[in-house]
């Protein structure tokens, strides 16, 4: 099977990513359908995704259902992707946290975490800044939509693909360890970091107000209206000065978000300082209602 | 343009690197063995070195060696390319003062993402 998915198929696909996820595929982007979904038909011994939506459709809330968003999702990640963005955290905005802090509590939110390189990958440059940070209780929590990548991060075990991508050699010697074909990452970093598996749209198991927030390349998947809203989440967990980190090319245009640009840093964004700090909840239906 | 040094006794393994580092704008030169890659430092400096690890004449760790013997005042940044993957290997290659480590197989995305790390791209 090389053809991609007919038409009607591949709609049919996409509004089941839609109603679990928020997410949609751009017309640009259907012809991956179909290749996402093959090993989940060999597995199922399906013979076509009419197949798969058959069996999905006779049993709506089951887990093949589950398990085909799920390969619908992209889930590509690396350690320090962009390291642009990860020496500007580094040099700019973790000192900056710090110099405002009242207290000595740093709190990071990586929404759409993937597999976890991106958090470990704070950790592991929380580690390397060294003393700054001895005395300071420093929280970080991953999440993302998909339960099976939530899974494969709290192991923190990779291939070595995913070890050559973006992980410097220093820190693959200081923090893994060599177990078979695989690299395993040490509890001392994976300790740092807590997972849940939740949608950015409704995060039930994220709690608090965070100094940091990384949503990179998520946005990206969502069409406006849900863009508003997924901002409006990520604001409701925002106190004045807390900093938002997007992907490359994402921005918040006319999305009605708190958060501003950090005209010296890019993809950095700040939540308004004017904002009133009490309510974070309030800021949610404010920017849903804008 | 920064300049790539391609060392490896593979013109597979060379014709492959060329391609991912020209479509990555570096200019690249390429040398069959470390004995050839010292000479042709000793022409021209690359800004960064692909090194293999095990070829004849003259291995990437020995060229190494050789190269910190220098005492460059602007060494190129090393790249050690290689199917050996165990620890022991990397630690040596870093000993030895490589700045990266790239396993064989290798993509684009590992290429691109060690010569950022690097400071090259």
């Amino acid at each position: 099977m090389t053809a991609a998915a007919p038409h009607h198929t591949a709609e049919k696909l996409c509004r089941l990513l839609s109603d679990m996820t928020g997410q949609t595929v751009s017309e640009g982007r259907r012809w991956r359908i179909e290749s996402s979904l093959r090993p989940l038909l060999r597995a199922r011994g399906l013979t076509s995704l009419d197949a798969l939506i058959a069996a999905i459709e006779r049993d709506p809330g089951g887990p093949l259902a589950a398990q085909a968003v799920d390969a619908m999702l992209n889930h590509e990640s690396s350690f320090f992707r962009d390291i642009g963005v990860f020496r500007t955290i580094e040099q700019s905005v973790l000192p900056r946290i710090r110099d405002a802090a009242r207290e000595k509590l740093l709190r990071i939110w990586c929404a759409g975490a993937s597999t976890g390189q991106e958090a470990y990958s704070l950790a592991m440059m929380l580690k390397r800044m060294g003393p700054m940070w001895d005395d300071w209780r420093i929280s970080i929590h991953a999440t993302d939509v998909s339960p099976a990548a939530i899974e494969t991060a709290r192991r923190g075990r990779y291939t070595q693909m995913d070890m050559q991508r973006g992980l410097p050699i220093n820190e693959l010697l200081r923090w893994f360890t060599a177990v078979g074909d695989d690299w395993q990452l040490s509890d001392e970093i994976r300790e740092m970091v807590s997972f849940s598996a939740d949608n950015l749209l409704d995060p039930r198991r994220v709690s608090g107000l965070f100094d940091l927030i990384l949503c990179r390349n998520v946005l990206f998947y969502f069409p406006e209206e849900t863009k508003r809203a997924a901002c409006a989440r990520l604001a409701a967990f925002a106190r004045p000065g807390t900093y938002l980190v997007l992907g490359a090319g994402e921005m918040l245009t006319g999305l009605g978000s708190r958060f501003v640009s950090c005209r010296d840093l890019n993809c950095i964004y700040i939540a308004d300082r004017r904002s009133d700090p009490t309510r974070p909840d309030r800021y949610a239906s404010e920017t849903l209602a804008s | 343009m920064p300049h790539c040094l391609v060392v490896d006794d593979s013109k597979v393994i060379r014709k492959v690197a060329r391609h991912i580092l020209e479509s990555l704008h570096l200019q690249v030169d390429e040398a069959g063995d470390g004995r050839e890659a010292l000479e042709m430092c000793d022409a021209s400096m690359p800004d960064v070195v692909l090194l293999d690890w095990n070829m004849p004449i003259m291995s990437g760790l020995d060229f190494l060696k050789e190269l910190s013997r220098r005492n460059l005042a602007h060494p190129p940044k090393v790249i050690f390319c290689t199917t050996e993957n165990g620890v022991d290997y990397i630690r040596a290659a870093v000993d030895a003062g490589a700045d990266e480590y790239v396993m064989k197989p290798f993509d684009r995305d590992t290429l691109e993402s060690k010569l950022q790390i690097v400071g090259v791209l």
